[in-house]
C-alpha cells in the first residue's frame, strides 16, 4: 500500500495544468469471490496458420480484460491432433512453451495485454502433416503451482478455450 | 470457437475461487481526477498527460517509429462494402504533429480471388490458398490470410486482404498447398509473388508434370525389408517445402517402403543449392531415426532416385536424466521445468553415403529435476552412443543452460546427472527521467538472435529462455542470464515511465554491473485511427514500435565483432475509444547506464 501512496503523491505533485496521469490505486475490496476475465482480442487473431516450413516460427500475444491483477498466462502446444485435453505428464501430447509477460494497457478498463515473446516453432515437435495446437491458458489469478511452475491449473477464472491451429508441412 | 470462460478447478476437481485483494485501475477516482486537470474531452483508453515533466510532443518522431493496427472487429456484416473492411495493417513510419498527434487511417481492403486449378484444368477444391504480405517492420511477423478453394463452386476462392503501404516494393507471396493428405501427396505447393493494389483476380494453375522432377526411392531396414509409413519432403535450404509430401507405401510385398515425390525446382529460393530430403517417422512408426540427404537441385523432367537404409537400431528405451545446478554454496540442487533435447547421429556401414541418420528425444525435467527420456540404447556388447544434449534452464532459475556430450549405454535406467554451472548475473537500478527509483517496473532480457544459415530441420534446437524481473522499491534489479548477446527491455508501471531498451549488452561468464539506468523522460503522443471511410476506427489494438539502430558504433554496437540488435520493439500499445483516438506516452530518447560507455 505505500509504495502505491508513494506513486500517487508523486505522480499529484507533478501534475501541471494539463490532463493528468491517473495512477493506479490499490483498494481493499472484499469481494464475494467472483473474477471476471474475458479474452478479448489476439495478435495474430485466433484461427488455423498454414506453416509452410518445419522451422516456421510464431509469436503470440494475447488481450484480456479483467478485474484482477493478478492475471497470468502460459503458452503450451498440443501435438496429439486434439484440442485441447492439456497433458504435460505426456511430452507426446502437450508441450509447456512459456509463461506470458503481463503489460497493462488500461488499468481503468482492466485491459492487460499478455504477450509470449519467444518465438514458438509448433511444427518442430510433431510428426509431418501433422496439426498442433497453441493453446494459452489464461488465469484470472495466476497459476496454482506459482509463478516458475508450469501447469496450466489456474486461480480463479481459468480460460483455455482459445487456440490457434497450426497445420505442419 | 466459443468464447467462454470458467472457473478453474484444483487437482480434486473442486472450483477454486478465493477472496482477493484487486489493485484497481482508476475507475472510480479517474473522472474526479479528470475533472480536477479540467480535460473536457472523453478519457481515451490509455490515461497520461503532457504536462509537469512529460515531453509534449514526442521528440524523436518519423523515422524512429512505425505502427502496426490490429482490429478486433473487421467490421464483416452484412451489407457492408467489403472493401471497407478493416484488417490488420502497419505503417513503416510514424509522423507527429507540432503537437504530438498523427492521423492514421486504415488502407481499404482487396478483394482477392480466382480459381485453382491442375495442370490438366480441372478445379481443384479444398485447396489451401495463402496470402503472405512479409512485415517491412523488422524482426515483426509476417501477415498472413488463408482460405481453401471451394468445393461447390469448385476450386474457387476469395480472400480479403490489406493493401501494402508501397505495394510495389511489397509483393504478397500467394500460396497454395493442401491440409488433405492425399491430396498433398499428388502435388508440389505452389507459389507466386504479386503486388497488390486494388482487387486482383489470380487463377492458380499447378505445374504439369513435364515442368517438375520426381524423387523416387526406398526406405529398407537394415535386413533390406521396406519401411512403410514415414514421411518424404523435400526442402530449400530455408527449409521452405519444395515438394509433395509422400508417406512410404505400407503395401505387402516389393513395394513396401518405396516413394515417389514430385518436386518442383522452380520454387527453391536459391536455385543452385542443394535441396534436403528430409524422411521423418511418422504416427505409425514412433521410434525411427529421422534421415537426410542433399540433393542437386534437379532438372525438370527428371526422375531421381534416392534410396535410405535404416541404420541396426535398437528400439528406444526410457532413460532417466537428472538435472542440478550448481549453487554458490557448491551445494546443488535439481531443477525443475528444464527443457532437454537428446539427439544422437546413427549413421553405420549400411548407410548411403551422404545420407544423415539422427534420432532425436524432448523431455522437460518434473519436480524432481528427472527429464525422462525415450532413447535408443547402445547395443548390446557395443560401444556407447554419443548423444549431444541441449539442456534449456528455466528463466527464474540461478543455473545456466548447457549443451553437452554424454555417453548412453546399452541398459536402460538413471543417468549420472547434468550439473548446470551457474549464471551469471545482471546488476542494475532502474531510475526515471528525474533521478527517481521506479519500483515494480519490469526487466525483461531479450536475446538477440544470430545471423547464419538456416540449420537443418532435424536440428531441433530449443529456444533460448527468456529471463525477466521486476524492479524492488529501490529500483533495483538482478537478472541471470546465460551467456550470450540480449537487449535488456525495460517496463516501468504503466503511467510512471515510457517502456524502452537498452540494445546490445553482451554477457560472458562473469557478473556485470550496469549501475544507475536512467529511463528517457515520457513523450506524449496522440493517435486517431480512421477506417478506409475516415470514420473513426474504434476498438483496434495500436502497438507503436520503435525502429532500431543498425549504424556501426565502435566500440557499441554493430560492428563485426559486436551485438546488433536488429529487432523493432513495442514501445506502447492500447486499444482505441469510441471515437478512434488513443494516446501513449513514450520514450523521447533512450536509457542511459552509468557503468556503460555512452
Amino acid at each position: 500500500m505505500s509504495r502505491w501512496l508513494l506513486v500517487i503523491t508523486v505522480g499529484l505533485t507533478s501534475l501541471g495544468s494539463g490532463c493528468l496521469i491517473p495512477i493506479p490505486l490499490e483498494q481493499q475490496v472484499t469481494t464475494d469471490g467472483g473474477r471476471y476475465l474475458q479474452v478479448k482480442a489476439a495478435i495474430p487473431p485466433f484461427g488455423t496458420q498454414r506453416a509452410t516450413s518445419i522451422l516456421e516460427k510464431y509469436s503470440y500475444q494475447v488481450d484480456v480484460v479483467t478485474d484482477s491483477p493478478d492475471v497470468a498466462a502460459r503458452l503450451y502446444v498440443q501435438l496429439n491432433g486434439t484440442c485441447c485435453d492439456l497433458n504435460l505428464d505426456n511430452p507426446n501430447i502437450t508441450r509447456y512453451f512459456q509463461q506470458a509477460q503481463v503489460a497493462v494497457v488500461d488499468p481503468a478498463a482492466g485491459s492487460y495485454s499478455l504477450v509470449f515473446n519467444q518465438q514458438v516453432l509448433p511444427c518442430a515437435t510433431g510428426f509431418a502433416g501433422s496439426i498442433a495446437y497453441v493453446v494459452p491458458v489464461v488465469a484470472s489469478g495466476g497459476f496454482a503451482d506459482g509463478p516458475v511452475g508450469v501447469r496450466p491449473e489456474g486461480i480463479g477464472e481459468v480460460d483455455r478455450s482459445h487456440y490457434w491451429t497450426v497445420i505442419c508441412p | 470457437m466459443p468464447n467462454l470462460t470458467y472457473p478453474s478447478r484444483g487437482s480434486d476437481g473442486t472450483v477454486t475461487r478465493s477472496r482477493w485483494r484487486r489493485v484497481i485501475g482508476l475507475c472510480a477516482v479517474l473522472p474526479l481526477l479528470a475533472q480536477l486537470g479540467g480535460c473536457g474531452e472523453e478519457e481515451s483508453a490509455v490515461p497520461i498527460a503532457c504536462s509537469g515533466d512529460n515531453v509534449c510532443p514526442p521528440a524523436r518522431s518519423s523515422a524512429a517509429w512505425a505502427i502496426q493496427l490490429w482490429p478486433t472487429d473487421s467490421g464483416d456484416k452484412m451489407g457492408v462494402d467489403p472493401h471497407w473492411l478493416l484488417l490488420p495493417q502497419e505503417g513503416q513510419s510514424l509522423l507527429f504533429d507540432g503537437a504530438g498527434s498523427a492521423v492514421l487511417r486504415f488502407r481499404a481492403a482487396s478483394l482477392l480471388s480466382g480459381l485453382v486449378m491442375t495442370a490438366d484444368s480441372r478445379a481443384l477444391p479444398r485447396a489451401r490458398v495463402q496470402a503472405t504480405l512479409p512485415s517491412a517492420i523488422p524482426g515483426q511477423n509476417d501477415y498472413r490470410f488463408d482460405t481453401q478453394t471451394a468445393e461447390q463452386v469448385a476450386g474457387t476462392y476469395s480472400l480479403r486482404i490489406p493493401i501494402p503501404a508501397k505495394p510495389a516494393d511489397q509483393l504478397y507471396r500467394f500460396w497454395v498447398g493442401f491440409d488433405d493428405a492425399s491430396q498433398a501427396s499428388l502435388y508440389p505447393p505452389m507459389w507466386v509473388e504479386h503486388p497488390v493494389t486494388g482487387d486482383l483476380e489470380l487463377p492458380m494453375q499447378l505445374r504439369p508434370a513435364n515442368q517438375l522432377a520426381v524423387l523416387s526411392g526406398r526406405i529398407s531396414n537394415p535386413l533390406g525389408e521396406g519401411v512403410g509409413g514415414m514421411s518424404v519432403q523435400v526442402f530449400d535450404e530455408s527449409n521452405q517445402l519444395v515438394s509433395s509430401s509422400v508417406v512410404s507405401l505400407n503395401s505387402t510385398g516389393s513395394n513396401r517402403g518405396t516413394y515417389r515425390a514430385v518436386i518442383d525446382p522452380s520454387l527453391a529460393k536459391n536455385p543452385r543449392a542443394n535441396l534436403r530430403v528430409v524422411v521423418r517417422p511418422g504416427p505409425t512408426t514412433p521410434g525411427l531415426p529421422s534421415l537426410e540427404a542433399m540433393l542437386p537441385p534437379p532438372a525438370i523432367g527428371t526422375e531421381k532416385i534416392q534410396n535410405f537404409v535404416l541404420p541396426s537400431q535398437r528400439t528406444p528405451v526410457q532413460f532417466m536424466l537428472p538435472v542440478r545446478g550448481l549453487g554458490p554454496s557448491g551445494a546443488t540442487q535439481e531443477v525443475a521445468a528444464a527443457k532437454v533435447v537428446a539427439q544422437v547421429h546413427l549413421e553405420d556401414a549400411t548407410t548411403p553415403a551422404g545420407v544423415r541418420v539422427s534420432y532425436t528425444a524432448q523431455a522437460d525435467t518434473d519436480a524432481q529435476g528427472i527429464a525422462k527420456l525415450m532413447l535408443v540404447p547402445a547395443p548390446s556388447g557395443g560401444s556407447n552412443l554419443v548423444y549431444h544434449v541441449t539442456i534449456v534452464s528455466p528463466p527464474r532459475t540461478p543455473y545456466a543452460s548447457t549443451a553437452r556430450d554424454i555417453q548412453i549405454g546399452p541398459s536402460e535406467g538413471l543417468l549420472t546427472p547434468v550439473t548446470l554451472p551457474t549464471r551469471p548475473r545482471l546488476f542494475g537500478r532502474l531510475l526515471s527521467a528525474t533521478g527517481e527509483p521506479v519500483s515494480g517496473g519490469q526487466v525483461v532480457a531479450q536475446p538477440i538472435a544470430k545471423n547464419g544459415p538456416s540449420p537443418s530441420p532435424l536440428d531441433n534446437m530449443p529456444e533460448p529462455s527468456l529471463p525477466q524481473t521486476t524492479t524492488d522499491s529501490d529500483g533495483r534489479f538482478v537478472l541471470r542470464l546465460d551467456p550470450g548477446d540480449y537487449d535488456l527491455d525495460m517496463i516501468p508501471v504503466l503511467g510512471t515511465g515510457p517502456r524502452t531498451s537498452l540494445d546490445n549488452q553482451r554477457i560472458f561468464d562473469k557478473d556485470i554491473e550496469l549501475g544507475e539506468v536512467r529511463l528517457p523522460r515520457l513523450a506524449l503522443a496522440k493517435v486517431l485511427v480512421l477506417g478506409p471511410t475516415a470514420l473513426p476506427a474504434p476498438q483496434v489494438k495500436v502497438r507503436v514500435l520503435e525502429l532500431p539502430d543498425v549504424s556501426p558504433r565502435f566500440g557499441l554496437a554493430c560492428t563485426a565483432d559486436l551485438p546488433c540488435s536488429r529487432v523493432a520493439k513495442v514501445r506502447a500499445e492500447a486499444f482505441t475509444d469510441s471515437k478512434g483516438r488513443v494516446q501513449f506516452l513514450l520514450p523521447d530518447s533512450s536509457p542511459s547506464a552509468s557503468l556503460l560507455p555512452h
